[in-house]
Order: C-alpha cells, then sequence, then structure tokens
C-alpha cells in the first residue's frame, strides 16, 4: 500500500497534472458561484474535453471541479442570499445575515476553512474504508454485485426529493436504455434500429451532457433574466482570518456535522442538499443559544458547508469500492473513468490503486486551491452573477454540443446530447429525477451481467441463499417500504388526533 | 379524466417507450430478452399507475400511495391554477423557441465546421431571441470562437 501511495503521490505532482487541478478548481468554483449551475454540469462539460488527456490530468481534473463546487456555492450563498448549487441552500440561512451586518469575509473564511477541513475529514474516513474494501470485494461475487446495484438504484428512488414512483420509473427507464446495444451474454443487438452507432450502447457522455447542462441551459433561460437576486456585496475582505479560527473554537459541530455528511455520501444519491440541511438542523437542535441561527450565527455557516465537503469523501466510498456511485457527480466521474479506459469498482481498487490516491490527492489539494481562490476572488464573483441569462445559456449550450461532439468525433453524440438535453428538460419538469436515470444507465450494464453469471453459476436460488445477497436485498425492501410505513402511521396519528379533537 | 397536459402526455411517452421495448424484446433470443422484457413491463406498469393517478381522478382516489414521497422531498409551493396555468403558457411558448434554436444549431454543426457554427449561433442566438445588444453579441461570439479553437484545436489537438 506504501508503494502504491507514493506512485500516485509521484504521478500526482508531475507536471502538468497540478496545472489541470487548478484550472478544474477555477471551473468548480465559478459553476459552484454561479446559481442554476453546479457540479453535474461543470463535469458533463468538462469530460468530453478531457478526452485527450491522460488519466492523471484528466482525473485530476475532474475531482478538482468537485473539490471546488461547495465552496464556490457558498460564496453566492453567503455574498448574495443566492445558493450557487442546491447542496448550499442552508448556508444562506446564517450566511447572508452576516453579510448584511458587514462580516461578508467572516462567513467566507469560516466557509472556506470548514469545507476544507469537512472534505479532509471525508477523505480519512475514505482511507480508513479503502483497506477494508478489498477484504468485503473478495467476499462479493455476482449475486452480491447484483443486489448491491439493485439497491443503489432503488435507494436513490426512495430517498429522491420527488416522489418515489417517479424516481423508480427514472430508474427503470435508466435500466432499459441500458439495455440498447450488444447484449452483455449472448452478443446479440437490442434495439439499435439498425443503426450501428448504437451497437455499444447509448454513450454516456453526450448523454450526461445533455441531461445536466443542456436541460439545466434550457431551466435558465426559460426562467430568468440574470442570476441577480438584486444584493449588492460590501465589506467582503475583512475578518476572513477571525473565520477561518471560528471552525476550531466550534470543532465538535464540525466533526459531528461532518460525520453526518460522510454517512449521507456514502448512501447512494442522497446528495448534498440533503446533508446541507441535516447539518444545519442538527446544529440548531444541539446548541443552546438558537435565537442567534437565521440571524448570523457564524455556526449557521460552518454546520452546513462542513457536511457539504465531507459528502465527496463519503460518495468516493461506494464508488471506488464498488463502482456504484455515491452522488450525481462520482456517476459522471464514472463515466470519464470509462472513457479513459478504466473499469470502475472492485476491479479498479484491486488493478489500479494508484488511481484511486490520486483521486484523494487530488480533493484534498483542490479544497486546498478552492478555499485560496474563492476568498481573494469573492469580491469579483459577485459582479459576474448581474451577467443576463441571456448571455450565458447560449454559451453553455454551445459548449455542450461542441464538448459532445469532441469526445468521439462523431456528431451522433450531437444528436444524442441534444434528445436527453430535452429528455433531461422534460423530466425534471415533471418530477421525475434525472439521478436514478443516469445511475441506472451507469449500472445497467453491470445488473444484467451479474443477473445472468449468476443464473449461469448458482441459478436463482443464489441470490437468496448467499447471506450478504440476501441481507441487500432484505435491506432494500425495507428501504423500499419505510416511507410507505410513515406516512401510513403520520395518516392514522393524524386521524386519532382528528378524533380526539371531535 | 381531465384535460390532458404536458405531464400527462410525457407520462403517455414513457408508457410508449415501454411499449415499444416490450415489443421489440419479443424478436430476441430468450436470454437477451429476459431482462429487457421485465423492465419494458414494469415501466408501463409504473407509468399506467402514475398517469392513472394523477390524470383520472375517479381511479386515482384509490392510488393515493402512488403520491408516496420520497424522504427527503420538499413541499412545493402551489400558485393559484389561473396564474400558473398563464405562466406556463409563456414557458412553452419560449421552450419551444429555445428547442428550436438548439436543433437549428446542431444541424448546422453537421453541415459546418464547429469553428463557424459556435460563433454565428451565438450572434443570431443573443441578439434575436435574447435581445442584447450588437456589442454583447459580438464580444461573446467571437470570444467564445477564439476560446474553443484555443481548446480543441491548439491544446487538445482534437480534429473536429
Amino acid at each position: 500500500m506504501q508503494t502504491e501511495i507514493l506512485q500516485a503521490l509521484s504521478d500526482f505532482l508531475a507536471w502538468p497534472t497540478p496545472l489541470f487541478i487548478i484550472l478544474g478548481v477555477l471551473l468548480g468554483t465559478l459553476f459552484g458561484f454561479l446559481p442554476g449551475l453546479g457540479g453535474a454540469q461543470a463535469l458533463a462539460l468538462l469530460t468530453p474535453v478531457t478526452y485527450g488527456m491522460e488519466v492523471n490530468q484528466a482525473i485530476g481534473m475532474l475531482v478538482g471541479v468537485m473539490g471546488a463546487v461547495p465552496f464556490g456555492g457558498s460564496i453566492s450563498a453567503i455574498l448574495l442570499n443566492t445558493p450557487g448549487t442546491p447542496q448550499n441552500a442552508a448556508t444562506t440561512f446564517d450566511g447572508f445575515p452576516l453579510t448584511q451586518q458587514g462580516k461578508a469575509g467572516y462567513a467566507l473564511g469560516a466557509s472556506a476553512s470548514s469545507s476544507l477541513l469537512g472534505a479532509v475529514f471525508g477523505i480519512v474516513v475514505l482511507m480508513v474504508l479503502l483497506p477494508l474494501g478489498r477484504y468485503v470485494v473478495l467476499a462479493f461475487s455476482y449475486p452480491e454485485y447484483f443486489m448491491m446495484a439493485l439497491m443503489g438504484i432503488s435507494v436513490i428512488a426512495v430517498v429522491s426529493m420527488g416522489s418515489i414512483w417517479k424516481g423508480l420509473a427514472a430508474g427503470v427507464f435508466g435500466l432499459l436504455l441500458s439495455s440498447v446495444g450488444y447484449d452483455p451474454v449472448t452478443g446479440s443487438l437490442r434495439y439499435t434500429f439498425g443503426t450501428d452507432y448504437l451497437y455499444d450502447g447509448i454513450r454516456i457522455v453526450p448523454a450526461l451532457i445533455g441531461l445536466f447542462s443542456i436541460s439545466s441551459a434550457l431551466e435558465l433561460m426559460i426562467k430568468g433574466d440574470s442570476l441577480s437576486s438584486g444584493n449588492k456585496v460590501e465589506n467582503v475582505n475583512s475578518g476572513m482570518s477571525k473565520g477561518i479560527i471560528a471552525v476550531f473554537k466550534n470543532f465538535w459541530l464540525f466533526i459531528r456535522c461532518s460525520i453526518i455528511g460522510t454517512v449521507i455520501g456514502i448512501i447512494p444519491g442522497v446528495g448534498g442538499a440533503v446533508s446541507n440541511f441535516l447539518a444545519y438542523g442538527h446544529a440548531v437542535q444541539t446548541t443552546r443559544d438558537k435565537p442567534l441561527f437565521g440571524q448570523g450565527d457564524i455556526r449557521g455557516v460552518i454546520a452546513p458547508q462542513a457536511s457539504d465537503t465531507a459528502k465527496d469523501g463519503g460518495a468516493m466510498v461506494p464508488t471506488m469500492i464498488f463502482g456504484i456511485p455515491g452522488s450525481v457527480e462520482t456517476a459522471i466521474l464514472l463515466g470519464a473513468f470509462i472513457l479513459h479506459g478504466l473499469q470502475p469498482g472492485p476491479r479498479l481498487l484491486m488493478e489500479n490503486p494508484t488511481v484511486i490516491y490520486i483521486v484523494i490527492f487530488a480533493l484534498v489539494f483542490s479544497n486546498i486551491m478552492a478555499g485560496i481562490v474563492g476568498l481573494a476572488g469573492a469580491r469579483y464573483l459577485a459582479k459576474l452573477i448581474e451577467l443576463p441569462v441571456a448571455l450565458i445559456g447560449p454559451m453553455i449550450i454551445a459548449l455542450s454540443l461542441v464538448g459532445a461532439y469532441a469526445s468521439e468525433g462523431s456528431y451522433h453524440d450531437v444528436i444524442l446530447a441534444v434528445v436527453f438535453g430535452i429528455l433531461g428538460f422534460f423530466m425534471n419538469k415533471f418530477g421525475f429525477s434525472s439521478v436514478p436515470l443516469v445511475i441506472a444507465l451507469v449500472l445497467g450494464g453491470m445488473l444484467q451481467t451479474t443477473f445472468h453469471q449468476t443464473l449461469a453459476s448458482t441459478g436463482f436460488q443464489g441470490f437468496f441463499t448467499r447471506p450478504i445477497s440476501l441481507g441487500l436485498f432484505i435491506l432494500t425492501f425495507v428501504m423500499l417500504i419505510v416511507p410507505f410505513v410513515k406516512a401510513r402511521r403520520a395518516a392514522k396519528n393524524n386521524l386519532d388526533q382528528g378524533g380526539e379533537s371531535i | 379524466m381531465r384535460g390532458l397536459n404536458m405531464s400527462g402526455i410525457f407520462k403517455l411517452f414513457l408508457m410508449g417507450v415501454g411499449l415499444v421495448g416490450l415489443i421489440l424484446s419479443t424478436s430476441y433470443n430468450p436470454t437477451a430478452r429476459s431482462i429487457p422484457m421485465v423492465l419494458s413491463i414494469l415501466l408501463i406498469l409504473l407509468m399506467a399507475l402514475l398517469f392513472l393517478q394523477e390524470h383520472v381522478p375517479a381511479v386515482g382516489k384509490y392510488l393515493r400511495f402512488v403520491g408516496q414521497s420520497g424522504l427527503f422531498a420538499e413541499e412545493k409551493s402551489k400558485a393559484g391554477s389561473a396564474e400558473r396555468s398563464e405562466k406556463e403558457k409563456q414557458e412553452y411558448k419560449k421552450l419551444y423557441r429555445l428547442l428550436l434554436w438548439l436543433v437549428a444549431f446542431a444541424i448546422v454543426l453537421g453541415f459546418v465546421s464547429y469553428l463557424l457554427a459556435v460563433p454565428l449561433f451565438l450572434l443570431l442566438f443573443i441578439r434575436l431571441e435574447g435581445g442584447q445588444s450588437w456589442r454583447s453579441a459580438v464580444y461573446v461570439a467571437a470570444s467564445m470562437g477564439i476560446f474553443n479553437f484555443l481548446l480543441f484545436d491548439l491544446l487538445l489537438k482534437t480534429s473536429l
């Protein structure tokens, strides 16, 4: 393991990898800062651009984006009362009041340090769990991987922000789309409609560009004239060092919220918005001087930001160990891995562990750089938000389609990106989350292959006679019925209370 | 049944996708068709339940469980139905125009080099659809054209 870490460090430091990470950080900070955009869009846009790069440089750049987005989003949340990404929503509650009190620098400093330290916490958890991951991977066989993938897709639907049934439908739709192309077992062609472009299935990169980048550009252009909510910003730089130290004065709160973020990150598909609110709620419930929350309490900035970035380390756990994406961003990262010839999952852990350590180093470095860049550039970033959407939207569309074309030089990728862009827009509009679809698209091949391999090796009973597989099945079942049980109990309680009041 | 709106049409579209998937899967060998067939049937069933629950009140009242939200779902604010439908009409008009622009740009990309297609699209879109000044349009179009050239041709050496 030490050799692998040293090799990874050497690859990480080899020029121009650090330069690409810094570029990723700059883009991630920008995309995180601009409301309506975020990590998924930035990653989807950048993935085809990395096609000509070496693997280390590509991974560095993409992870650089991932690491920078949470802090970038907090800048607009604090300065402009507009979260740059959904995962920064709770940061506005106390961040913006601090700005109104002339303490913008104080809030930004606290956000920068809690983001960095939260990321480190998540990475420490990842590094502790990774060696254990090898033993877990060796205990896993075809039925376990099938159940793991099934659980990943089901859990996403259950913990999604909308309807469970719509989430499940999106997941099933994604699995059906993953059936396009050669059947992994028999080699027969399915759903290709006579076009050889589809022989290898739906290409993940243009699909992601469409689902995230093009659809959000369309939403942006339909919704608003500008990204600004009309707030002007002053006094950005003073008090930053005091803010940086504030994390250490509230260290146990920071640790608890980092744990929340890490655990949420490990659960596939839950996302930063949930950890953001949970951590803020926890901070409110566990501190004594509650009246200050919502009026500019620095703990209201530390708590959500720590969990936001700790979530990234947590999301890497299922991604690296099993190849099951823990978040939308890691799903896109997996797509990039595939583009560069890396097979995510247990084989990556066993055969290419240096790649995983490069991801870890890049996450730490990107959070450090994001703090520096964000704190230095916050004042200038605040001006960007006054740009009209009519300028930003078409730029994103143009970059998206050229990026889709650039990934493999195929015009069909442009068509695919447009189709998925329109599909993604309508899915979001009518409450069907794109996240289950993306994760199902990424996992669909593995799901089908392991299903047939299980049938061939142990028969159908193999899913239920192996203890880990059975345990995962039961867990999936429980996760699926919990919301219904809770709703039923709540309805019964309401009925009982209504009966008592009469 | 309530008047069929875009949401209902979208659900019917996904149901249609499931139906096509099911019909086509019957022509594949048994191993190849097993999973797609199951998925297609599942998709049809799920979309049928969602459609009935939201658009057919007589049946929907028995399907309240289909409206179950996820564990972390938010309550969405509900504007009055009149102002919502007027706002939606305007949004759909804008959407159709944007989709036309998107498709036109994609078509032009197929015939003309991206170095020309991108600035042309940006220039026309920002001015005609975005209502911005010619100066802004030219500035953005030229900047993006130069940026694309630097990034894709010089830095990445991608032959497009």
